[in-house]
């Protein structure tokens, strides 16, 4: 008997310490006041901080309801009112004058003027590490003209100047008394930050009016499953976008099926591509005629309907046509792989199997993150398959993030798969950051690009700004800067409860001082 | 006879304690061995984060900011000097202390892993004794179905048709997060039913085998009843090799913990261990790594010195 002591103990006492554990778990959990307005949105990953000086936080829609900008992008692709009341750019191109809100302040009490906008801006501006920013090549000077008055002159031209001040980091504004800490001007502050919730509260004092919302809780769900899971169960009511907590497409396919679930579903301005290594990767892909049987090659529609479950539409062109400028749309064809194999003997690819022309086998070498799209290991498969069928080898390597980063950035593969940063990047920044020479990253490049890009970007006019734009389409068509794959749509799915909520202009936006929740 | 095998216990707890700072010597040069050969360092993953693209001379920069630009055995035996003067250095992802990062969570974990072990070590021990103790099929054939089941199903799988069941269908508990008890069940059964299963199978093995022993049966034939019998004499005779495999069961449970705090959205050590491993960040990953090793072989040797002093006793006593 009492040789069984010993372990009656140790059981004992192991369930003491787990309920005493127990009780100081519940603190996770703020009890709602009655009658208060709160939402809950889930968010994939945990934030150490909340910043728009830099480019450590990327919970976009989480800075957008405390960071504002001068200008805000809109869903047809102009430009709203935001800390700026109105702004003008001369016929010239090389003026513009922001008439700034007046009575602004940010949430610690420091009044938003001129003076203030100007240093802010200031900081971004000279700052090297943004020279994929164009504002910071062209600007000349940046004036607070009067209290209310940012007159801001450039070098030259540049028509992607809004589309720059309407993004998220590093331009929005930060109160000159923050410290490092969130303030900024926007609907809802912070109250707390934490590994498992950023608590965001109605910012009284808004300019725009008061806020519905009295909270806006971000729960952290890393697992895309859980998330889900938490959306059926109430827990929280609202999941999905690209940068809060991403919905994957097989499962909006079985939320719309559930009950007391909406699923919302909008057209993305992005395209998912298979990129090239042209100037580091197999020597074959600097050969045309092999990136465009690579082109013929894939099964766009093919992809569309059984990886993306029809959800996703085929890309025919490296930018969607719903971009400003954008290429016309064309019609999707399914693969010809009959078509590719003569483009490949014809360009002198021969050989049973994998072909080879002087010792150089079409042996390519694809990296992909799984965690960057959840979809990426079919469709690695899926092409691989499809180019193996014309006598290509591809070999998928998996990488973790760091990994994946590493080898991307030492220009180490053949493939990889890219999406296009979509509004309001879309398509300066993306043209701009990766189809030209002098940018390290660049996806693409060639000498043609290294003209028409700049010209597209500097034109006075709509007209030949269109026409440089339809000029770099050709290019980017005409040498395979990239196989265009699919054109993903922007989902996210909410509770019945959730009233007067709508999807942003962009991913990167939601706006929510109108949202209610019932119930 | 009484001081020598308490001298003998203590001398199996020495060796045990010799034999567990080796093994953590071992587990950290392995953990930083694989760290150092995988692609990309923290400087890189800082990079990456804050920029979006690497350049060398960005990363380069950030080396020599954090003194990852020295060799790495420099950079090791570095961090195990000041791990024994107590300093548990640096998230590089973070820049917060480690000590407090990892105090944070140390909660979480050693609550979910205490209470899996619970249900493990109470589940196990009831079922196979149970089972163990009947002839009856209706009894044992559903422990022995249930125990194989729950030694079949991987934790993943286990997890997900928990909250479906228990969350989605009936409401009874939350899918994730850590608020209250109710979040604590679902992962904690994650952990503990597999190693419960495990140990039902193992403790119905000994106790029968046990109970053919000629002391059984002297004990029957004195008119004990059989439940009596298995309490007082199998149990005690089974005790040591128990111990033994409860010692695994409890160490398992604090590594089951990794799974079972991805899918349910714990902020605990798995969660934290996972996170510094992609951002290859060396402080957390080894406060993490150790942690999760001293308590496993601690637990090991614990029930191990445990055995050797059961086993002394029912060895004086016969």
């Amino acid at each position: 008997m009492s040789a069984s002591r010993p372990l009656v103990t140790l059981a004992a006492g192991a369930l003491v310490l787990a309920l005493s554990a127990c009780g100081l778990s519940d603190d996770g959990a703020a009890a709602d006041t009655p009658g208060e307005q709160v939402l809950r949105i889930a968010l994939a990953d945990p934030e150490a901080s909340l910043s728009v000086q830099d480019y450590t936080t990327s919970s976009f829609t989480v800075l957008d309801q405390v960071f504002e900008p001068l200008v805000r992008y809109t869903a047809d692709g102009s430009f709203a009112p935001a800390l700026a009341e109105s702004f003008e750019v001369s016929p010239d191109g090389l003026t513009m004058t922001f008439a700034l809100r007046e009575g602004v302040t940010f949430t610690d009490g420091t009044p938003f003027d001129a003076e203030v906008a100007r240093t802010d801006l200031l900081r971004w501006v000279e700052d090297p590490d943004n020279s994929f920013l164009g504002l910071t090549g062209v600007t000349e000077s940046i004036e607070a003209t009067d209290e209310a008055t940012i007159t801001w002159r450039l070098s030259q031209p540049y028509h992607s100047a809004l589309n720059e001040l309407a993004l998220t980091r590093p331009v929005r504004f930060t109160s000159p008394e923050a410290a490092g800490e969130p303030v900024g001007t926007g609907p809802y502050r912070v109250e707390s930050l934490d590994e498992q919730q950023i608590v965001l509260v109605r910012n009284d004092d808004w300019w725009g009016g008061t806020p519905s919302l009295d909270r806006v809780e971000f729960a952290v769900i890393p697992d895309a499953a859980a998330r889900v899971a938490a959306l059926q169960a109430g827990e929280v009511d609202v999941i999905g976008g690209e940068y809060t907590a991403p919905l994957a497409l097989e499962e909006a396919a079985a939320l719309e099926q559930a009950d007391g679930i909406e699923v919302l579903t909008t057209e993305s301005t992005t395209n998912l591509l298979l990129t090239v290594n042209a100037d580091t990767g197999n020597p074959a892909l600097a050969d045309p005629a092999v990136r465009r049987v690579m082109d013929l090659a894939v099964d766009r529609p093919g992809i569309a309907e059984g990886l993306f479950e029809g959800r996703a539409t085929a890309a025919t062109t490296v930018f969607p046509a719903n971009v400003p400028y954008g290429p016309d749309p064309e019609a999707a064809t399914a693969a010809d792989p009959a078509a590719a194999e003569e483009l490949l003997e014809q360009a002198g690819w021969t050989g049973d199997g994998v072909r080879s022309k002087d010792g150089v086998p079409l042996e390519l070498d694809l990296v992909l993150d799984p965690g960057l799209l959840p979809q990426a290991t079919s469709l690695s498969q899926a092409v691989a398959d499809q180019l193996g069928d014309v006598g290509f080898e591809v070999t998928i390597t998996p990488l973790d993030s760091t990994a994946y980063g590493t080898t991307v950035s030492a220009r180490d593969f053949d493939l990889r798969f890219y999406n296009t940063y979509g509004a309001p990047y879309d398509p300066y920044s993306t043209l701009t950051a990766n189809f030209r020479s002098v940018q390290e990253g660049h996806l693409f490049a060639s000498p043609e690009l290294d003209a028409q890009i700049p010209a597209a970007l500097a034109a006075p006019d709509e007209e030949s700004r269109q026409a440089a734009f339809d000029a770099t389409w050709t290019t980017l068509e005409e040498q395979t800067a990239a196989v265009p794959l699919v054109q993903l749509p922007r989902q996210w799915a909410i509770r019945d409860t959730v009233e007067g909520f709508e999807l942003g202009a962009t991913e990167y936006d939601l706006p929510l001082s109108d949202v209610t929740v019932s119930g | 006879m009484r001081g020598s095998w308490v001298a003998a216990a203590g001398r199996a707890a020495g060796r045990r304690a010799g034999e567990g700072v080796a093994v953590l010597l071992v587990v950290s040069l392995l953990t930083f061995g694989l760290l150092s050969v995988a692609a990309g360092d923290a400087a890189t993953a800082i990079v990456l984060a804050r920029d979006g693209v690497v350049s060398a001379e960005a990363v380069a920069r950030v080396r020599a900011e954090l003194g990852l630009d020295l060799p790495a055995p420099v950079r090791y035996l570095h961090a195990l000097e000041g791990l024994f003067r107590g300093e548990l250095g640096a998230s590089a992802r973070t820049g917060q202390d480690v000590a407090g990062e990892v105090a944070a969570r140390l909660g979480p974990t050693v609550t979910l892993a205490t209470t899996g072990a619970v249900v493990a070590v109470v589940g196990g021990l009831t079922a196979g004794a149970v089972a163990a103790l009947t002839r009856r099929r209706v009894v044992r054939l559903p422990i022995q179905l249930g125990s194989l089941a729950l030694l079949s199903v991987p934790a993943f799988a286990l997890a997900q048709l928990g909250v479906l069941l228990f969350a989605l269908q009936w409401r009874l508990l939350p899918t994730q997060g850590i608020a209250g008890w109710p979040s604590l069940v679902l992962p904690a059964a994650v952990i503990g039913l597999p190693l419960a299963a495990v140990l039902a199978q193992v403790t119905e093995a000994r106790l029968r085998s046990t109970l053919r022993e000629p002391f059984a049966t002297t004990a029957r034939a004195r008119g004990l009843s059989p439940a009596r019998v298995l309490l007082a004499t199998a149990l005690p005779n089974a005790a040591a090799p128990l111990l033994v495999v409860i010692g695994d069961v409890v160490g398992t449970a604090l590594a089951a913990t990794l799974v079972a705090e991805t899918a349910f959205g714990w902020p605990g050590l798995g969660d934290y261990l996972v996170r510094a491993l992609q951002f290859r960040d060396w402080y957390p990953l080894q406060a993490a790594v150790l942690i999760i090793a001293v308590g496993t072989v601690s637990v090991r040797g614990l029930a191990g010195s445990l055995a050797a002093l059961v086993d002394a006793r029912a060895g004086v006593r016969t």
